[in-house]
């Protein structure tokens, strides 16, 4: 396989996951505010979803003021945003293109497909369906596409790329989320800490990571930041989860075998460093300095994709 | 009487930005042929690479190196000794002008030497300085038309490596009426190809003068065929015919077959070269025979 | 006037189909009769309604759409605008016997054209017997001078070709140009036929139509005859100028069904004159490069320094055989239409036979007797430059307006070598599926034949690229220029 090829399936997976994070952020964010007496200010809300996409120096750079209807549209379909999610969805189907010929025929069409129905979603569309369409959308077609990839590709290297790019972002992004709504629960009144409202922020973080449903059915009886964070950091058996999603990155990193000597320096050495962090680290231990060790962690994760691109995938 | 030589050739490149790779290819190892021996051609480089050759489309060996290793400075040299031959005496040889005209204009010698006789945008001639071209006068032979045309050209040009640079073309010469030796054979080169000889451009090295010693850089002259005697060399830049102190390197049908450093390199910005030659006459032992 | 003979819901789309006389139609004979393989299409079509068409029209623009089956016109610049490569579908039907003639004319032409490339760089017999001139050749900006004294696997440099033949009034098939250099669109062809088979199963199944998914095993097996000696299982690649070519679906749906990577410049590199490329493992060696990307774009070493999409040293690993290029460099110099004019003569002199398929008779317009007659004649004439593709640069004598005409005169004047000249030919018609008048109509059509040549093999695709002009009496059917085609079925009986 070509390293350039192997480049463009890794952030393939990445963008996937990428676009359907911030299109469900978006999505969650903005449902919060409209539906409950716990829900913040919209300025609370606005600010959260362009923290999300890392967009919010480059929001105000252009626009005067949060406005509703200017952030929805820059986060999701604004030309002028290079990182919004129909950029990103353009950039995952540029690299499904590039490797066009290591994937499937119906993986290729469905990605295909997607793409140029958001490419044409005008502000008129948006407006007057609102970004929960939008964002369902998104998600519904994300998840046919990793159907593609699941059901349609064999399992060599471009697979096992594929996946490594998506659950590497996923995990990024689930610490991201965690960190944006540890953010977010800072910035409220301090008399609302411990109540309700911190309550509602914290169940708006599971949403955005779609797993509230499951936390519910795992966790039935208890409802605690503890526990909650816990859940997406260290439940080895839910897909959302950091722990699950760095064994499987530490797994197919194994499986891509690439020589190098098993030495401190080498990719296997330092993913399974990470993993193994998730495998026996508790809450308990991190709790205190939650922040930093999510900026920890996605730091490490972006230094171990560098080390990857740069030594397998660089041409 | 043979003459002895040491060539060295060496160049340093300095890049603004990093070279993550980079290929070069070196056209500046003296020619083996029937005037000159050459022996221990040696190169080095200060990427320690081993590099590779090949024989470019004329025949000669072109050093090649490939390299993946991140620089911001490349050393390259190459060292070789050459012993050389004088050149047969030649002149006007046995042919009458009507034969010597009768062979090149022949479908032989066109398709033979066609390489030779075809004008790119170097050589190409505006006809509207066809007024400063030399055309062969009815009668001469082409040995006399040549040595006329070599000092046509030395007379019509003034020294000045300023004005022009590596893509210069003839029209461009003709403006400017200076130019480097490089200009100078692509004006001879024009010429003589305007009026039927097939003639080639040759990079080189001469030895500047006497038993000196000095650097310098590469230099360029022309091979001009003569009917039944062959290809024969003249310097419009010095107005003279070559001898033991041209040492040859390589043949083409202009300057961009003959340059002797090429690189494809993928970096950003800009770089600096710095090249320079050494031609050092080995003075002979005492009681060597000729 | 229309085809009254055809009943039933024909009358929808066929009613207005107009036959003229000057113009051969490959369905009707001149009673409005239809030709014998065309009867079943027709009584099929009879159950169809305009309505019917339109859908099926409709249905398979998205499925080429969805696919990617689409391309990028040279003069749209804007970003993302991909055109799909509209398609007909009222199949184009060849008789077998008809086809074995067109297929037997095809390898001698080649063959001639592969011969005189070896000539043309090696001893050059053909230009000195006099036979070619010697200055075409030499002047042709597609020469190579690193070529020289090359000496290819299997002495194959024409590996691929595209022969665009017509058919005239006369009923002869004359071939109107060869493409030797990097030809393209099999992959329409391919496509086309997927898309028949999608939706016109129960027609297609009516015939036996010989079948053109053999094509890549075939080209495959070629790339193979040719590889480097001692190279056992040989790696073989497509090299791609990329993403943004106009051609990009075509290479990468090649690159995949023949099973062999889709490479770029980038991804490659040589070393001690061995070719490889860049993997996640490290490099590997490379045997064959089925290479579309131009000449002049092949070596930043020897050609245009500045190019990206090829590899530095390429030509050198070639020249010392440790790598084939699928077509050799410098091919060009037999694809020039000027030369084009002397291929029955290649086949006389290369293999001793009488050419089989007809040239069109073509005037240089650098030989003086030529330019005479062609000034003289322009409103009868096609007026072509030699080096340009794709349907630009042409004059339709017939169709210029005086103004247009003395313009080009000037032109001609200007650079007689650049400049040929053909008797417009009739080409015949064949009905296309109008959207916007929701009927059939006559459209010209030719067609684009794929040969292989490998080492001791020849092969001829079973069909071919038929190309309609879809402007009403356009004569200009190459596809840069909104052109359509069809799928082409060479019966097997």
């Amino acid at each position: 396989m070509l390293a350039r090829i192997g480049n463009s399936l890794f952030w393939l997976g990445r963008y996937i996951e990428r676009s359907e994070h911030l299109a469900r952020y978006a999505k969650v964010q903005y449902a919060s505010f409209m539906d409950s007496p716990l829900a913040p200010s919209k300025e609370f809300v606005l600010e959260s979803i362009l923290n999300m996409g890392g967009m919010y120096q480059s929001y105000l750079s252009q626009y005067p003021e949060l406005s509703e209807d200017e952030v929805i549209h820059y986060v999701t379909i604004a030309e002028n945003n290079a990182f919004s999610v129909q950029a990103n969805i353009g950039y995952m189907r540029e690299n499904a293109r590039g490797a066009r010929d290591r994937i499937s025929s119906e993986l290729w069409e469905a990605i295909n497909i997607f793409y140029h129905d958001i490419n044409n979603y005008s502000a008129s569309r948006l407006q007057y369906e609102g970004v929960h369409q939008f964002s369902h959308k998104v998600e519904v077609n994300s998840s046919i596409i990793k159907g593609c990839i699941d059901n349609t590709l064999i399992r060599n290297e471009a697979w096992i790329l594929i996946s490594l790019g998506i659950h590497l972002e996923r995990a990024i992004q689930v610490a991201l989320i965690m960190l944006n709504k540890v953010y977010d629960i800072e910035k409220l009144d301090a008399s609302n800490l411990g109540g309700p409202v911190e309550s509602y922020q914290w169940a708006i973080m599971l949403k955005s990571a779609e797993s509230f449903d499951m936390y519910k059915r795992y966790h039935p009886e208890k409802k605690s930041s503890y526990s909650e964070l816990n859940f997406l950091l260290f439940n080895q058996d839910f897909p959302k989860s950091l722990a699950y999603n760095l064994q499987k990155v530490q797994g197919n990193i194994r499986k891509i075998a690439f020589r190098d000597q098993r030495n401190s320096d080498s990719i296997e050495f330092k993913a399974g460093k990470i993993a193994s962090q998730f495998q026996y680290l508790t809450m308990d231990e991190v709790e205190g300095s939650l922040t930093g060790f999510l900026n920890e962690t996605v730091a490490n994760l972006n230094n171990l994709a560098a080390l990857l691109e740069q030594k397998y995938l660089c041409f | 009487m043979n003459k002895f030589y040491d060539i060295i050739y060496h160049t340093h490149n300095t890049y603004d930005g990093p070279v993550k790779e980079a290929t070069f290819a070196f056209l500046v190892a003296p020619y083996q042929d029937a005037l000159q021996t050459v022996s221990n051609v040696t190169y080095t480089n200060s990427l320690g690479e081993e590099g590779y050759q090949f024989r470019n489309p004329f025949g000669f060996p072109v050093k090649c190196i490939h390299s993946t290793k991140g620089f911001t400075e490349f050393e390259f040299s190459m060292t070789a000794q050459v012993e050389k031959k004088p050149n047969l005496f030649i002149s006007n040889g046995q042919l009458s002008v009507e034969q010597e005209q009768e062979i090149l204009s022949s479908p032989k010698t066109l398709i033979d030497h066609h390489l030779y006789l075809e004008f790119s945008h170097y050589t190409t001639i505006n006809p509207s300085f066809f007024d400063r071209v030399l055309f062969r006068p009815e009668g001469q032979t082409i040995f006399n038309f040549l040595q006329g045309l070599n000092g046509h050209i030395y007379k019509m040009l003034k020294f000045d490596p300023e004005p022009t640079h590596v893509h210069t073309t003839v029209n461009e010469v003709l403006q400017l009426g200076r130019g480097v030796c490089q200009d100078y054979v692509h004006m001879f080169i024009a010429m003589a190809r305007l009026n039927k000889i097939p003639c080639r451009y040759v990079s080189g090295y001469l030895n500047q003068g006497g038993e000196l010693v000095g650097s310098a850089v590469m230099h360029a002259w022309v091979e001009a065929y003569l009917p039944q005697q062959g290809w024969f060399g003249f310097d419009p830049t010095n107005n003279l015919l070559t001898d033991v102190n041209y040492i040859k390197a390589a043949h083409g049908s202009d300057y961009s077959d003959c340059s002797p450093i090429k690189g494809v390199l993928k970096t950003s910005g800009g770089n600096k070269t710095v090249y320079g030659v050494k031609v050092i006459p080995v003075p002979m032992e005492e009681n060597s025979q000729q | 006037m229309g085809v009254g003979s055809i009943q039933n819901n024909s009358a929808e789309v066929f009613g207005n189909y107009e036959l003229k006389p000057e113009f051969l139609d490959e369905v009707f004979s001149d009673e409005r009769k239809p030709n014998d393989h065309y009867r079943k299409v027709l009584d099929y079509f009879a159950h169809l309604s305009a309505q019917d068409f339109k859908a099926l029209n409709d249905h398979t623009k998205l499925s080429f759409f969805n696919q990617g089956v689409t391309f990028a016109v040279y003069s749209d610049k804007a970003k993302g605008v991909e055109r799909i490569f509209p398609y007909d579908l009222f199949p184009r039907i060849i008789p077998a016997a008809e086809w074995a003639r067109l297929e037997k004319g095809l390898i001698q032409r080649n063959l001639a054209i592969n011969h005189f490339i070896h000539d043309i760089y090696n001893k050059k017999q053909i230009l000195r017997d006099g036979k070619v001139p010697a200055e075409l050749i030499f002047s042709s900006k597609n020469y190579t001078k690193a070529m020289l004294g090359v000496k290819p696997v299997g002495g194959i440099y024409n590996h691929i070709s595209g022969t665009d033949l017509i058919k005239h009034s006369d009923g002869q098939y004359y071939v109107l140009e060869d493409n030797v250099r990097v030809p393209s669109g099999i992959s329409y062809v391919l496509a086309n036929r997927e898309a028949m088979k999608r939706t016109l199963f129960n027609l297609f199944r009516k015939f036996q139509v010989r079948t053109v998914q053999d094509y890549t095993q075939q080209l495959l097996s070629i790339m193979h005859s040719v590889a480097p000696e001692g190279a056992e299982t040989p790696t073989c690649v497509l090299l791609t100028p990329g993403l943004y070519n106009s051609a990009y679906f075509e290479h990468a749906f090649l690159a995949m069904d023949m099973g062999i990577h889709l490479v770029e410049g980038r991804d490659l590199f040589v070393d001690k004159n061995f070719l490889f490329m860049k993997t996640i493992y490290g490099p590997h060696r490379v045997d064959v490069v089925y290479r579309r990307v131009d000449d002049d774009f092949l070596d930043p070493l020897l050609f245009n320094p500045d190019s990206v999409l090829g590899v530095a040293g390429l030509m050198a690993a070639y020249r010392e055989g440790n790598v084939t290029l699928l077509n050799a460099p410098g091919t060009g110099a037999a694809d020039d239409k000027a030369v084009y004019s002397y291929v029955p003569d290649m086949i006389r002199y290369y293999l001793n036979e009488e050419p089989i398929l007809n040239n069109v008779h073509t005037y240089r317009c650098e030989i003086d007797a030529d330019y005479k007659y062609v000034i003289e004649n322009m409103h009868n004439l096609v007026i072509k430059p030699v080096d340009e593709s794709g349907g630009y640069g042409i004059l339709v004598g017939s169709k210029a307006t005086q103004e247009e005409i003395s313009n080009f005169k000037d032109v001609i004047r200007q650079n007689r070598r650049k400049y040929i000249a053909q008797p417009i030919m009739a080409l015949t018609r064949h009905p296309t599926f109008i959207e916007n008048e929701n009927q059939f109509e006559p459209r010209h059509i030719d067609l684009r034949a794929y040969t292989l040549l490998g080492k001791d093999k020849q092969f001829v695709l079973k069909g071919g690229l038929s190309r309609v002009a879809l402007t009403k009496g356009s004569l200009i059917v190459n596809s840069s220029q909104g052109g359509g085609s069809k799928d082409t079925w060479v019966l097997a009986e």
